[in-house]
């Protein structure tokens, strides 16, 4: 029954989906409100018919309803209830199903949210989201159904979602004995949390771009499209940064490969919205400020769209061979048709309507080292970064398999010759750009607010060279992080200083009222701060890795680095909770005789499980120096004396987890209402938005 | 005499052990010098013949496995590194470095991604030079580009606009 309901409610929203469409393309050419405000209630019953949809897959995993084939395909009897709920999105079909509700819960919400200040846009907006939700719910039904059942035709199971005349279903028991269970690799804490983060930043951008489509397509191409959608493209943007942490972090604990980052397709696929993202959310200030850039920014928010339907596609058609992947179907040629459909139709209208001249800025470019000048150079940054590895990952694989006829990897090798000159060349215009003045800057003033920063990033690079990072490269690379992260803490002291002797605040309700009055610089600031700790995270844990593998005997040690790890004992056979068998190895880390830790890494062996059926999960000790991270590789199965293990010491790796905390906090002051310059804003641009037919703002 | 000869063929014979002795610890020296951490250096530089963009070091099947024990014998055999990569590459096809051998590949692996940034900076040049000589539009333009050059003041031509829209 459930499956019956869910997909019923899954069919009502495909169809309300394609007559919300028509409702609104019909309202906004007859200019009916009636026929729009239709629409707009369709979007609202999407997102309805999809909770409920959903609702019903969640109620069916946590009732163990085996006859459904997703539920037997994701979950087992000895699964704890938390891996029941994160098994919503452990494979495509269910997935896609919780894909489509967070297209309705954004589509819903930003039509909600701008009813009255965006009336105009409104309509093409509704269009524009509800075209993207219907055809993932058509992929979902007809491709993916996570609501089909088993039925016996005689002595074969088959599945459908509707009941077949004569059939009967299999036991529950039988199925429940078979049920396959979750991918080991995802009954990890961190896959809890890091697919619906990498969905929410994906989908996220539906709603800027939803808006730019509309401002094309009505003509209104002032600031009011970015204006409204300026919180959803941070919302996106962080969440997608924090699905990108994440899944880092899940790499780094799961993989058992001593890194967060390999450069895989997949984790590449997911990190190009983010670039383009990035390089938008710069490029939009420039247009509210200087009216600069109108096509540019077009074309950023498009291509960042673009980029998030590509990346869906490269991860979910197995166009690419990665360890990340694990949902993999036939929808790859229905989401290339999608991409290329949304792409060439947007790029159309951005030609249409700048050849029109529509498009042309309000003010002239003023010079290089304007603000304006440094946001474009970092947004061409931006850009080459994702060029490059977009080549990297899915241009010269595929390529030279159509061209060639040869498979080739350009793996981390590729990645670490190209990409550090343009991450370097971004933190160096981090540095720089705050210091900058919209219009027009002199470079002397430029010169003069690096000093004090300077200096500080000078005094501070001791500290790493005296833990031996002392490579020139990563001297280099230390010293142009840390500026821009120095340059970010003294523009906000600066602020602060002078607020605290204007007004006698004390600092923390002096820094606060700064995060009130701007949060889109002091936020920003913050956000900077955050990519810094990362930055200077991911030099010290790249650069300076060391390993080593070794084989122990019980009571035997080996040293790396200053530690030592003796190997204490070993416990094999441990059955847990969820039917797992865990042979771990304990052994107790050392420094200076002085005893640390005691670990206790181990392998897991899930035995009901048929592809992937064991999993490395590494011992760590974590300090904000480094990692002592151990790996059990191999072990005397017969004495159990003697065990291989590898060891990592990962410096600074933890700051790659604080950076992406910062960034958050960052992110979140950044998105803060600010009062006081929007009445002013509203101002300027209240003309505009009366002129289109727009409520109040 | 008889005495003579014997105590020489036990010489032989001590002399014959001592060699077989020192060559068998040699060899076991050699082979002693090829640690675990030699290898992984090569294989880390080496992709998975088979699994997905997984670097040979930490791969965890038996293939993998057998691969690693591969290099170690090749390092044993006095083979570099470079060699055992191409010999990687002659048996896999370059899918297993991870940047190509085949001399075209390498080339447009790299030439493209160089090729793409001077695009890019081409494109700061142009829209710099652009963007200084172009004139600015004003703000109302988008708004009401049928209403420039009217001799109206800005608040008429917005009332007009917005009579116009209304009116629509």
């Amino acid at each position: 029954m459930l499956a019956e309901i869910g997909y019923v409610a899954a069919w009502l929203a495909l169809v309300v989906a394609v007559y919300s469409v028509f409702a609104a393309l019909l309202g906004a050419r007859r200019r009916s409100s009636s026929l729009i405000l239709s629409a707009r209630n369709a979007t609202f019953v999407i997102f309805g018919a999809l909770t409920v949809a959903l609702g019903t897959l969640m109620i069916a995993l946590l009732s163990q309803d085996y006859q459904i084939a997703y539920v037997w395909s994701v979950s087992n009897p000895s699964m704890p209830t938390f891996f029941r709920i994160t098994a919503l999105w452990g494979s495509q079909a269910g997935s896609l199903l919780f894909w489509c509700w967070l297209l309705s819960v954004f589509s819903a919400a930003s039509v909600a949210l701008n009813w009255r200040s965006n009336y105009r846009l409104i309509p093409y907006v509704i269009v524009f989201q509800s075209t993207i939700t219907a055809f993932f719910l058509l992929l979902s039904l007809v491709i993916e159904n996570p609501f089909n059942r088993f039925w016996l035709d005689g002595a074969e199971v088959v599945q459908s979602a509707l009941i077949p005349a004569g059939l009967a279903a299999p036991s529950e028991f039988n199925l429940a004995q078979s049920a396959r269970g979750l991918n080991p690799l995802l009954r990890h804490v961190g896959m809890a949390f890091h697919p619906p983060m990498l969905y929410l930043g994906f989908i996220g951008f539906l709603v800027p771009c939803a808006f730019a489509f509309a401002a094309l397509v009505t003509g209104d191409l002032s600031n009011n499209w970015i204006r409204a959608t300026r919180r959803w493209a941070l919302i996106a943007w962080v969440f997608l940064g924090l699905g990108l942490i994440l899944g880092g972090r899940w790499a780094y604990d799961v993989l058992g490969w001593g890194g967060y980052w390999g450069w895989d397709p997949v984790e590449n696929a997911a990190f190009l919205p983010w670039l383009v993202g990035t390089a938008y959310l710069h490029s939009i200030m420039i247009q509210e400020k200087r009216g600069l850039f109108k096509t540019w920014n077009m074309f950023l928010i498009i291509a960042t769209f673009s980029a998030v339907i590509f990346g869906t596609f490269a991860t979910r058609s197995g166009l690419v061979e990665s360890v990340h992947s694990f949902a993999r179907s036939d929808i790859g040629f229905p989401m290339l048709l999608i991409w290329f459909s949304v792409t060439l139709t947007l790029g159309g209208l951005i030609v249409w309507r700048r050849r029109r001249g529509e498009l042309r800025d309000d003010h002239t470019f003023s010079g290089i080292f304007s603000r304006e000048g440094l946001f474009l150079l970092n947004n061409f940054v931006f850009l080459a970064l994702f060029v490059v590895i977009f080549w990297g990952s899915f241009g010269a694989p595929i390529s030279s398999e159509l061209f060639f006829n040869t498979k080739i990897t350009l793996g981390v090798e590729y990645f670490t010759r190209v990409t550090p000159w343009l991450f370097l060349a971004l933190f160096i215009l981090m540095g720089i750009a705050p210091l900058s003045a919209w219009g027009a800057s002199a470079l002397a003033r430029l010169g003069r607010g690096l000093i004090v920063p300077a200096v500080l990033t000078v005094a501070t690079l001791p500290i790493f060279i005296l833990q031996g990072h002392s490579g020139m490269w990563s001297i280099i690379g230390y010293f142009f992080v840390l500026l821009a992260g120095w340059v970010a803490v003294y523009e906000t002291y600066r602020a602060l200083r002078a607020r605290v002797r204007q007004r006698g605040e004390n600092p923390i309700t002096g820094y606060l009222s700064l995060l009130r009055r701007n949060p889109r610089r002091y936020g920003g600031y913050l956000i900077h701060l955050g990519i810094v700790v990362i930055g200077v995270g991911v030099i010290g844990s790249t650069a300076y890795q060391q390993e080593t593998q070794a084989t122990l005997r019980v009571g035997e040690s080996t040293t790396i680095s200053g530690y030592t790890m003796t190997y204490d004992r070993f416990e094999g056979g441990q059955v847990a909770e969820d039917g797992r068998i865990m042979d771990i190895a304990v052994v107790s880390v050392w420094r200076n005789d002085q005893h640390l830790a005691t670990l206790r890494p181990r392998r897991d062996f899930f035995p009901n499980q048929q592809d992937m059926n064991s999993m490395t999960i590494a011992g760590a000790h974590s300090t904000l120096e480094n990692d002592f991270y151990v790996l059990l590789l191999n072990w005397d199965e017969i004495s159990q004396n003697s065990a291989t293990f590898k060891i990592y010491i990962n410096p600074l790796i933890n700051l790659v987890w604080w950076g992406g905390l910062i960034l958050i906090v960052g992110t979140l002051a950044a998105m803060y209402p600010n009062t006081a310059p929007s009445r002013v804003e509203s101002r300027v641009s209240a003309p505009d938005r009366r002129a289109f037919g727009g409520g109040r703002a | 005499m008889r005495k003579r000869s014997a105590a020489r063929a036990i010489l032989a014979l001590a002399l014959l052990i001592a060699v077989v002795v020192a060559v068998g610890l040699a060899a076991a020296q050699d082979t002693s010098t090829v640690t675990a951490n030699d290898v992984n250096e090569i294989a880390k530089t080496l992709y998975c013949p088979v699994c997905e963009n997984i670097p040979l070091d930490t791969c965890p099947t038996a293939a993998c496995e057998d691969w690693r024990y591969e290099i170690r014998l090749m390092l044993e055999d006095g083979f570099t590194p470079d060699e055992i990569k191409a010999d990687f590459v002659r048996r896999f096809g370059d899918r297993v470095v991870g940047t190509p051998y085949d001399p075209v590949l390498r080339a447009l692996s790299f030439v493209i991604p160089i090729l793409a940034a001077v695009g890019v900076v081409a494109l700061v040049i142009y829209v710099s030079v652009r963007a200084r000589h172009t004139p600015p539009q004003h703000r109302l333009d988008a708004v009401t580009p049928a209403a420039q050059n009217d001799g109206l003041s800005l608040q008429e031509r917005l009332r007009a606009e917005i009579e116009r829209d209304i009116a629509r």
